[in-house]
């Protein structure tokens, strides 16, 4: 990125979901302190960047990072930086591991050309810390819950960590569920103490055409869950086929969305033209 | 309802805040024999989002939990 002062950049580096190896980030410091000001910015999307590298400098410090096995990131028109929160490896309330799927995306389409800039969230639950509405495709790890009660001891559990008040429990000791305001985030499953609640899905939900800046727009939650790795990646890769054929140069994917209908692309990720 | 069980030991997490409320549950645990009863009496809301969770992914087993008053709850765990 090209800084006010003239002359000088900040170099963005190419990191995925905010992970990077020790050793890594040692090297980046050493040449920061060779070719920048001797100090990091962390970027509000996960990334490193080394400020005040001098223009005649770029070439040099870009060849001591490959060597390092750090690569420089992309800005402009094109699949940029995906974040990720740690996910089901790391935090407990994790449901997918987050990391991998942030990779895979990074691995298959960092860098991709589009109508303009186009942003991944990876998430592991609906808690969403790395707020999967905000990107222009959020992904979001879910369970939806079955209650089997043969070993249920009623104890009420449930019904407190259940952030959507769906779940009650009658006085003559029904566990009743409004599936209608679950949330999917598997809090149930996760604190039975008798596993009385199963995951009956296991999977995915995905955000299409979310954006913070100027013109904020909360994005559209596709309404089904993805279970298969396999199709979440077919439903990227048709919703940007979408954002190539409909966007403008330089309209962000949910004005596309506005323009040209949601329904549109539910009906085209459904199989239709 | 400890009186349903022989209870080894019981501690008292309502005027504690997350990470410690799980922090004290653990190093009770630590100090009771496994097979061991503990009793928690712990709030409504943060701590039960997260400590009951937390005692059952280290294989402990919660033997029941029930609102004692208004927003406080009694935990029955028999350690792994």
């Amino acid at each position: 990125m090209r800084q006010k002062d003239a002359g000088y950049f900040a170099l963005r580096l190419h990191l995925v979901g905010g992970q990077i190896d020790a050793d890594k980030m040692i090297r980046i410091s050493e040449l920061a302190k060779k070719y920048g000001r001797g100090y990091l910015h962390l970027t509000t999307r996960q990334g490193v960047e080394i400020p005040y590298v001098y223009i005649d400098n770029v070439d040099a410090i870009k060849k001591e990072l490959a060597d390092a096995g750090v690569e420089t990131g992309v800005c402009g028109p094109r699949v940029r930086t995906v974040i990720a929160c740690q996910g089901e490896s790391v935090c407990p309330r994790g449901m997918i591991e987050c990391e991998d799927i942030a990779e895979k995306i990074d691995e298959k389409y960092y860098g991709k050309e589009l109508p303009h800039k186009f942003k991944f969230a990876v998430t592991g639950c609906p808690a969403g810390c790395a707020k999967p509405e905000e990107n222009d495709i959020g992904v979001q790890g879910v369970i939806q819950p079955r209650y089997e009660g043969a070993d249920c001891s009623f104890c009420g559990l449930c019904k407190e960590v259940c952030y959507s008040g769906a779940i009650e429990i009658t006085q003559d000791d029904k566990v009743l569920c409004d599936f209608t305001k679950c949330n999917n985030c598997g809090e149930c499953v996760k604190s039975c103490p008798m596993d009385c609640w199963k995951p009956e899905k296991k999977g995915y939900i995905v955000f299409v055409g979310g954006k913070m800046g100027k013109k904020p727009r909360f994005a559209n939650q596709l309404p089904f869950i993805i279970e298969d790795e396999d199709e979440l990646f077919r439903v990227f890769e048709k919703t940007m086929d979408f954002f190539t054929e409909h966007g403008l140069t330089r309209e962000r994917f949910g004005s596309t969305l506005d323009r040209v209908g949601y329904d549109k692309l539910l009906s085209y990720l459904k199989g239709g033209e | 309802m400890s009186e349903e069980y022989s209870v080894d030991k019981k501690i008292d997490i309502t005027t504690d805040v997350c990470p410690f409320t799980f922090v004290k549950a653990k190093i009770a645990l630590d100090a009771i024999q496994s097979g061991d009863i503990l009793e928690i009496t712990l709030n409504k809301g943060e701590a039960m989002q997260n400590v009951p969770r937390s005692i059952k992914d280290e294989g402990h087993t919660i033997l029941k939990v029930k609102e004692i008053e208004e927003g406080i709850f009694s935990l029955i765990v028999k350690k792994v």
